[in-house]
């Protein structure tokens, strides 16, 4: 932590939005397709959780009250398939707009290689190794370019998820259609992995990703950078200080060969903050809810 | 009349003499008015009496006793004993003052066979308290045609009788008989026997006649089935025999039904069929409650697939039997009731499959071990991950001491 953001954090008024804290001028982190994006997947990853929670715990007292408000177990399935189209949606989308970067990026192997890639890189075992001894106090903290490893990871656990939870949850929504070439107990294999996984997923971000980006002490409560898209210059420092080095801030223009335009933004007016601390607000009141009636029924069943 | 405190005119008490007085000049009027057949003419003279309750009350000990004498031939008529006169059962009363040495008839000397039944059964020799004789349920002279006493008022208001001693026994409010069956239907009116009695038309090897005389169909189906066969095969003699047997006995009707809270089977019941059939079949049940026909069934839903649905109600076979739903060659069938497509590949679908059972079901018990160590893989790392992270900053915080300048 430096002592810029130290300070920050001592201060009575500090920022409730970490990605407004410290200082310096506002830098964009993601875009505005990137934030729709994720909008939509956590739109449509809450009703999918909602609606298949009660399924997966039925045995639970607060199983069949919640199923109710969905307006039934036929109904909630309805809203259950309409979701997973939604998943399906977007991550057609996002393929579409990796292909498109890719065709019109001049650097385009930078989006599959290097320092702004996705992909992970050696470089993220060895901060990964670096964090780890961090931890143990036998080094500094390591210093993270534009994705943390554990970034990739959730974004990867996306692609995962998608595949896993997609897949099986088509084999259980057409078992007829399947059945012409599988054999009936794949729909038992997949009703584990659907299950399983889709707790796994649910459990990982309202836990893991929670606390990432929201919960550790130095962003404690809400990370709102991706509603709003920007955050302080002090918060890359913080996060990001590899990328950070190479920009230019002087330039006020693109600096990263990346396909993504590194650009000081205007500070988030009062209405982006609001808004954009409700959304958060809201997506992690939803989500450690779902933790609790997870723990509530793995408790007393 | 003035409507004071004490009458402008009133009478005396009337004496001994001036009430007989009453009473013949009565019957002088009443049977000049009288219809002419002498039987009816006797009757109506009765009415002049037994009909005054106030005249009656004059006469008996206590009021409760004058009420019971309070009867008429206009009430008898209305009664199953409408053909009868009052002189039928009760003889030497013609006289007035009646003269002693009159007698009245027992039911038994028309009723000689409900006499016969009713002299087997626990109400003629309860283990506790009085017995319960004819008029206990019957009433004197109010009684019902036994008609009546198979439905409507008549069987709610007998019914309610038996309820009056037989509290715990009381149809639950839902209960699909209520209202349309009486007690007498299922237990014998007259040789009414308990649960401790092979005799009883209860006893559970009894049961698929006695159900069965309304419910024929489902009762010859139930009693040809595995429950019906392993029933005849353990042979419980009494209700209580087979309560005793427990989760190892085979069910009769009631053991699946109850007794006296039956839920009409197209709603409720179908729901509930695992919390039924889950009584003996727990293990069964726990599977099912694993899948996905379980966990909707828990959820409320009516379309899918519940116990009967796939292993029918009273035609219950084992898997090895050709009859049965479930049998192999009859999946594809059953199957696609609710899955049109159903096919052979389709069934190969194992709706108990328990991912503890490796030797059955191999593959759902290995995806649910490899599952189990991914979940428990990921939150590890990962919880490790943000616990040490926590710890660090904690350290590193107390290191440096709040308001410090870092």
């Amino acid at each position: 932590m430096t002592p810029a953001t130290r300070q920050a954090a001592l201060e009575p008024t500090i920022a409730l939005d970490s990605a407004q804290r410290g200082e310096g001028p506002y830098i964009w982190r993601f875009t505005l397709f990137h934030r729709l994006t994720h909008a939509v997947v956590i739109i449509s990853f809450f009703l999918l959780t909602l609606t298949g929670l009660p399924l997966r715990f039925s045995g639970a007292a607060w199983a069949p009250p919640l199923i109710w408000l969905f307006g039934g177990v036929e109904m909630a399935g309805s809203i259950h398939r309409f979701a997973a189209l939604l998943t399906f949606g977007y991550f057609g989308a996002h393929l579409s707009w990796i292909a498109v970067r890719f065709v019109r990026s001049k650097n385009r192997w930078s989006m599959f290689w290097g320092p702004d890639s996705m992909i992970p890189q050696p470089r993220d075992v060895v901060d990964f190794y670096r964090q780890v001894k961090w931890y143990f106090g036998k080094g500094p903290r390591p210093q993270f370019p534009r994705f943390s490893y554990m970034e990739k990871f959730d974004y990867f656990a996306v692609f995962w998820g998608v595949f896993i939870i997609g897949g099986s949850g088509l084999l259980l929504w057409f078992p007829e259609f399947f059945s012409r070439w599988m054999p009936g107990w794949i729909f038992n294999v997949a009703t584990v992995i659907h299950a399983d996984e889709a707790l796994l997923a649910s459990g990982f971000i309202f836990t893991i990703h929670f606390f990432n980006v929201n919960l550790r002490p130095e962003k404690f409560p809400l990370d709102a950078v991706m509603f709003h898209g920007r955050a302080t210059k002090s918060y890359m420092e913080e996060e990001h200080s590899l990328l950070l080095d190479e920009l230019d801030l002087d330039d006020h223009g693109p600096v990263s060969t990346v396909p993504m335009t590194d650009a000081l933004a205007p500070a988030p007016t009062r209405t982006q903050t609001l808004i954009a601390a409700a959304l958060g607000f809201a997506g992690l009141g939803t989500g450690l809810l779902c933790v609790g009636l997870i723990l509530w029924a793995v408790v007393f069943s | 009349m003035d409507e004071h405190d004490t009458p402008l005119l009133s009478l005396p008490t009337p004496g001994p003499f001036m009430r007989r007085l009453g009473v013949w000049v009565s019957l002088i009027l009443g049977l000049g008015f009288a219809a002419p057949t002498s039987s009816q003419q006797g009757a109506r003279s009765c009415d002049l009496c037994h009909g005054e309750l106030e005249f009656l009350r004059q006469h008996a000990p206590d009021l409760d006793a004058a009420r019971r004498m309070q009867v008429t031939q206009g009430g008898v008529e209305a009664t199953a004993h409408a053909e009868y006169t009052c002189a039928d059962c009760h003889g030497g009363f013609s006289a007035w003052p009646h003269p002693d040495g009159g007698t009245t008839e027992s039911c038994v000397s028309c009723h000689e066979e409900q006499d016969t039944a009713w002299s087997r059964s626990i109400h003629a020799e309860p283990e506790t308290g009085e017995p319960a004789e004819c008029a206990s349920c019957h009433t004197v002279h109010e009684v019902a045609w036994a008609e009546d006493l198979a439905e409507g008022p008549d069987m709610i208001r007998m019914n309610a009788g038996c309820v009056s001693c037989h509290q715990a026994s009381a149809f639950a409010s839902f209960d699909a008989h209520a209202d349309s069956v009486s007690c007498a239907g299922c237990h014998s009116a007259h040789e009414t026997r308990t649960v401790d009695s092979p005799d009883a038309l209860m006893a559970p090897l009894r049961q698929v006649e006695t159900c069965g005389s309304c419910h024929e169909d489902v009762a010859t189906e139930a009693m040809d089935d595995a429950h019906g066969e392993a029933l005849a095969e353990d042979g419980p003699e009494t209700l209580t025999e087979l309560e005793g047997l427990g989760h190892d006995g085979a069910p009769s009707c009631t053991t699946c039904h109850s007794g006296h809270g039956i839920v009409a089977v197209d709603g409720p019941f179908a729901l509930d069929e695992t919390g039924t059939c889950g009584t003996c079949h727990e293990h069964a049940v726990e599977t099912f409650d694993d899948s996905y026909h379980g966990q909707a069934t828990a959820l409320g839903s009516e379309d899918v697939a519940s116990c009967s649905d796939c292993h029918g109600t009273h035609g219950v076979f084992g898997e090895d039997d050709p009859r049965s739903m479930i049998h192999q060659a009859n999946l594809v069938e059953s199957c696609g009731t609710c899955h049109e497509e159903s096919r052979a590949a389709f069934v190969q679908y194992q709706p108990h499959a328990d991912h503890n059972d490796r030797e059955n079901y191999p593959a759902v018990y290995w995806s649910y071990r490899a599952m189990t160590a991914l979940l428990l893989g990921v939150f590890s790392v990962f919880g490790i991950h943000s616990a040490l992270w926590v710890m660090r900053l904690a350290l590193d915080a107390r290191r440096q001491p709040v308001g410090g300048d870092g």
